[in-house]
């Protein structure tokens, strides 16, 4: 968790993850850390031109515990991405594995670079 | 993003703060390093977030290390100190001018947790989930709390 956005009160403390996007000629390869999320807690929803991702990343509790040193816990993670046309929104692909989220945003496929083959002029 | 600045933040640096000129430092080094946050090469590498807490019986330590397979984290108790050793990798390996946004940090890590009390360091069990690890570290016979009967 990084970047604390706000902190709502009595809700969990809200965070932007750590983001690194990448773009490829397919498209676009989106990795986000989100330590402690399980896929039940992820939701990522596409209305028009915005991509927004939540999550929750919820420890259980444990009995008779004292804290000795704290640098996370508890937390909500949301951030969203506008999104341009180039990207194939019928095909955007997320994967969830050991707290990375990692998303790839297929070009669709007019927006892809094209080699122009040069036919030679017959006289 | 520059206003993270001015807002508390959850994460204290690192356990061992020794001395005040330290702290000094780290605090200029934090000041030097916030502003080319997002631009890869300048941002420190990866470090974990450590939770440490405490049971009658068990010191139990939590880590976010996300992006990490288990098997590349090296867990050994060193002279009552925890240390949590790995590297965290890129999944993609692009050349640079690929990279829209950076924000993630990357490279091994070496991170020294302090234990209060001693541990039996034959029994400890770590798991490692959704780029969470848990380590359960027991307290050592000698350590454990007892609660003692005081006779009338």
């Amino acid at each position: 968790m990084s970047g604390e956005v706000k902190k709502n009160s009595g809700s969990l403390p809200r965070f932007s993850p750590n983001t690194d996007i990448i773009e490829k000629e397919d498209g676009f390869h989106i990795y986000m850390d989100m330590p402690g999320v399980q896929k039940e807690d992820l939701v990522i929803d596409l209305k028009e031109n915005d991509l927004a991702i939540s999550a929750r990343a919820v420890y259980p509790r444990m009995e008779k515990v004292s804290n000795v040193h704290l640098e996370f816990g508890d937390c909500e993670y949301s951030r969203s991405f506008t999104i341009s046309d180039v990207v194939d929104r019928e095909n955007i692909k997320a994967t969830l594995k050991n707290g990375v989220l990692e998303m790839f945003l297929p070009k669709a496929a007019k927006a892809k670079p094209r080699k122009i083959e040069i036919e030679v002029a017959q006289d | 993003m520059m206003l993270e600045k001015w807002l508390p933040s959850t994460r204290s640096k690192s356990v061992a703060r020794n001395t005040p000129r330290e702290e000094m430092l780290d605090f200029f080094e934090d000041m030097w390093d916030r502003p080319f946050r997002g631009y890869g090469d300048f941002s420190k590498g990866f470090t974990p977030s450590v939770e440490v807490s405490e049971k009658d019986d068990e010191v139990i330590v939590k880590a976010e290390m996300p992006g990490l397979e288990p098997s590349e984290i090296d867990l050994s108790v060193e002279n009552n100190n925890l240390v949590l050793r790995g590297e965290k990798k890129r999944e993609h390996k692009e050349e640079k001018e690929n990279f829209v946004h950076m924000e993630c940090s990357y490279g091994s890590f070496e991170r020294v947790v302090p234990l209060r009390v001693e541990v039996d360091r034959d029994n400890v069990a770590a798991s490692y989930k959704n780029g969470v690890l848990v380590v359960r570290l027991p307290k050592s016979e000698l350590n454990r709390s007892r609660k003692i009967a005081i006779e009338s």
